[in-house]
């Protein structure tokens, strides 16, 4: 049976909180009347601020509790030290299953609780917004959730979708492979004209698999010349005749499987760069947050 | 011919070089990967017939790239490079080194293929780690930015320490929750006027130490009661916007929502929303001439107006016209009803100005005087006209017909003086007689009735009680609402009597106005737009307007 994602952990137990949570919010922000225009310093308003900035504890909790995991896993006991490290957080229920505060249950309620944040902190706001601290500290913490949707998105779908690109293969099999490509196409490419020479040369030299930031995270070559090469090859085909031209579709074909796995390296390594990247986001940005969350509850309470 | 002495080198599994010696003769020397040059350098990257070893014309050795091929001679690019010991010559993935000549050779020239695990080990990062991006640098640099600039800056400009800290820029902004309030301009930038203690709220005494009188309920003890445990800046919360603090647009109903709560004496029910539960509108109907001769009736059935004027409507808005002395005449509201200059009424109608104008109903002497109408408003006054115009009648009427005769009837009285007396009071008499007993004289609009023993006003006007303010706890501007027709909300062209109250009631309104709240398709309308803040009701009617005669609206 196929393990159930962060998203669907037991039974979607933490969108049914959260999103019951949310319902809550948005009832209480649609019958308040608080005498002048919502904003956060009315009854609600404070109230909701409280509970956003506990949200935000609680995520930020994530962070610790992911580095709190043991670094030598014994499974089972693992799973016993974890719930007796957390067992005076868990709550009592009535459910068969018993709530338990494994690293994925955390990831999950650290999702969907990341996404009611967004909404908790919006009616905090009464849409109120400005060129200031407090609309800073907004945007910063808009900035940690998307980041980390796009986490949730990536640490979902990509992995299925990289085992299908990779298959058996792994990434430096793949670039040994290419090199191996490389050579055949190098020896093979001798005896034909220095055109053909010169593209399997740059095709060698100048390809890139990786590179930048960008590069890593496009999967991209603009002018790859591998694809140049076999693109310019294959009008080349008409000019060769008999055993050259048996030797040139040995050119041609090696350079084919040579592009196909570039092409499967680069879109490997934009994977794996996507799967990386958004933390780069997420973690600082989560600080700096906290930082001007600090700072907007001081300030709004120093001038109160 | 050329002696030329090549040495491959090829590197051992421990790297080291080594070198195997080749000698080739020719006059000239090709170099290239096609099988019959001389030195034979298999890489794609090199051409067929990539260079030659030749002589110069100076007797020199030149190794020259052929048409179409170049040399990358010690990292730069050149046709052709003279053989000096030590030139490093770069042709396809082969490295040439001219090498001292040892022996009895031209040149010795060292080829050395690209070491292909120098190769691998230039590939490029293939993940972000490699990159030596840095979390930490990331999350430091931006927290130094949010603490520095929205921390510690607007902090070293709040504190009282170093409050006036000089800076070209006030960073305090930075904290600034909004805008503040249009009155309170003045104050921006002067945090501590109102915010006299941190992390402590503002107190009503800061407000107070401006804002010495307070426009809320007269009765104190009301007051207290309403604004018990509530600061200023519950109901005042500045910091929203470019706009009057004291917006009320929702917190009437904090208080009228409930208002029995506060006030169980209250005269009106509590009211949530104008579209919802706001009640009835309250005419107010005049009883006499002084400010507070006036009873509240609410706008339910068949109210009417005792005004003691006697008016159709229905008569003078006749689509077919009204004869006037100019024909028939097709008149509308504005004929009579003009606006005030604020907007909100109209101006008094009078009879001479509305009434007269057109030479209708006209007062005249019997019979008539051209150019000497008689005046309207005072029967003193009209007495006066009537006996001075008929006395000089007289007189000029037996002075020049030298008889004792007057309007062709005979006189009484010893002399002269007596005799145009008696003329006169029997002139006056019956031209009164007349204006008051003929439909249509006075007795057209006004009750009158006679008082014989009053020789100065033998006849009496009844007062007229035109409600000038029908809607006394509310301010209503025609003038906003000139799109529509005056008939649209006063339905006046079937009135007979001027009993009949046209004042629209509260369905009437609500056909194009809901309250706060928006609706598609309706205006939406806060309490302020008819109500006034609790003010002393008197002046604010005298500021719109209150004071302005006429039954207009």
């Amino acid at each position: 049976m196929q393990r159930e994602s962060i998203i669907e952990y037991e039974r979607y137990r933490h969108f049914r909180l959260s999103a019951g949570a949310m319902s809550l919010a948005v009832v209480a922000y649609v019958f308040d009347k608080p005498g002048t225009e919502p904003y956060g310093g009315t009854v609600l308003g404070y109230v909701l601020g409280t509970l956003a900035a506990l949200i935000v504890l609680f995520l930020l909790f994530y962070g610790m509790r992911k580095r709190l995991t043991p670094r030598l896993p014994k499974p089972e006991n693992t799973e016993v030290q974890t719930r007796r490290r957390f067992a005076r957080f868990a709550l009592r229920r009535k459910a068969r299953r018993p709530l338990t505060f494994s690293l994925k249950g955390w990831l999950s309620a650290h999702v969907y609780w990341g996404v009611a944040l967004v909404l908790f902190a919006t009616l905090h706001t009464g849409f109120q917004f400005g060129w200031n601290l407090h609309s800073l500290s907004y945007v910063l913490m808009v900035l940690v959730v998307l980041s980390g949707l796009y986490g949730t998105y990536v640490y979902v779908h990509l992995p299925r979708v990289m085992t299908d690109n990779m298959g058996e293969d792994t990434l430096p099999g793949l670039l040994a492979k290419i090199d191996g490509y490389d050579k055949l196409a190098a020896t093979s490419a001798l005896q034909f004209p220095d055109e053909i020479c010169q593209l399997i040369e740059r095709s060698r030299n100048e390809t890139r698999i990786g590179g930048r930031l960008l590069e890593q995270l496009s999967g991209r070559q603009k002018n790859c010349p591998t694809q140049l090469a076999v693109r310019k090859l294959h009008d080349m085909g008409k000019e060769f005749h008999g055993a050259r031209l048996q030797s040139f579709h040995d050119l041609y074909a090696i350079m084919n499987h040579k592009e196909a796995a570039v092409v499967r390296a680069r879109r490997h390594v934009k994977y794996k760069a996507r799967l990386a990247i958004w933390l780069y986001l997420h973690a600082p940005l989560s600080i700096a947050f906290l930082l001007a969350l600090l700072t907007h509850v001081l300030s709004v309470f120093f001038y109160w | 011919m050329i002696r030329c002495q090549v040495v491959h080198i090829h590197r051992n599994s421990r790297g080291q070089a080594v070198r195997k010696e080749q000698t080739v003769f020719g006059e000239t020397i090709q170099i290239g990967r096609a099988s019959d040059c001389r030195i034979l350098l298999p890489s794609p990257g090199v051409s067929m017939y990539h260079a030659v070893l030749r002589h110069g014309e100076d007797g020199r050795l030149y190794l020259s790239a052929q048409e179409g091929a170049e040399l990358l001679v010690n990292d730069a690019l050149a046709k052709q490079v003279e053989c000096i010991p030590g030139t490093y010559i770069l042709l396809g993935s082969f490295r040439l080194v001219i090498e001292e000549n040892t022996g009895s050779f031209d040149v010795v020239i060292a080829i050395e293929a690209e070491d292909e695990a120098r190769r691998a080990q230039a590939r490029l990062p293939i993940s972000i780690a490699e990159l030596q991006l840095s979390k930490r640098r990331v999350a430091f640099w931006t927290s130094l930015v949010v603490v520095v600039i929205f921390l510690l800056l607007p902090l070293m400009q709040s504190l009282p320490a170093t409050k006036g800290a000089k800076l070209p820029v006030s960073f305090l902004d930075l904290w600034n929750i909004g805008h503040m309030s249009s009155g309170h301009h003045s104050l921006a930038s002067k945090c501590s006027t109102c915010h006299e203690k941190p992390f402590q709220p503002v107190a009503d005494k800061a407000c107070m130490s401006c804002h010495t009188t307070r426009h809320h309920i007269a009765d104190p003890v009301l007051f207290e009661k309403a604004f018990r445990n509530k600061r200023c800046a519950d109901c005042h919360p500045d910091h929203r916007g470019d706009l009057p603090i004291e917006r009320l647009d929702k917190q009437c109903v904090s208080c009228h929502g409930n208002i029995k709560a506060i006030n169980p004496r209250a005269s009106h029910t509590s009211i949530q929303d104008f579209s919802v539960d706001h009640p009835d509108f309250k005419l107010t109907l005049k009883t006499g001439h002084g400010e507070r001769d006036f009873r509240e009736v609410t706008q339910i059935g068949n109210v009417k107006e005792k005004s003691g004027l006697k008016f159709s409507h229905l008569v003078h808005l006749n689509k077919k016209g009204i004869s006037t002395p100019d024909g028939d005449t097709v008149m509308v509201c504005q004929d009579c009803h003009l606006p005030d200059d604020a907007g909100l009424r109209f101006n008094p109608i009078s009879m001479e100005k509305s009434c007269q104008q057109s030479g209708c109903h006209a007062l005249d002497f019997d019979p008539p005087v051209a150019d000497r109408p008689l005046p309207h408003g005072s029967v003193p006054k009209l007495m006066d006209t009537l006996r001075e115009y008929y006395a000089k009648a007289a007189v000029d009427e037996m002075l020049t017909s030298g008889t004792r005769e007057c309007a062709g009837e005979p006189t009484t009285g010893k002399n002269l003086l007596e005799r145009v007396q008696s003329c006169a009071k029997n002139q006056v008499g019956a031209n009164l007689h007349k204006l008051f007993t003929s439909k249509e004289g006075c007795v057209e609009c006004h009750e009158v009735s006679p008082q014989p023993e009053n020789a100065d006003e033998p006849w009496k006007v009844h007062a007229i009680q035109i409600t000038q303010h029908w809607l006394r706890h509310a301010a209503f501007s025609h003038s906003r609402h000139a799109t529509s027709r005056c008939t649209d909300c006063h339905d006046k062209e079937n009135s007979r009597s001027s009993g009949d109250i046209s004042i629209p009631d509260i369905k009437k309104c609500r056909t194009c106005h809901v309250g706060a709240k928006e609706v598609k398709g309706k205006v939406s309308t806060s309490c302020e737009a008819c109500h006034v803040f609790h003010r002393d009701e008197d002046a604010v009617n005298k500021k719109l307007g209150g004071d302005s005669q006429g039954g207009a609206n």
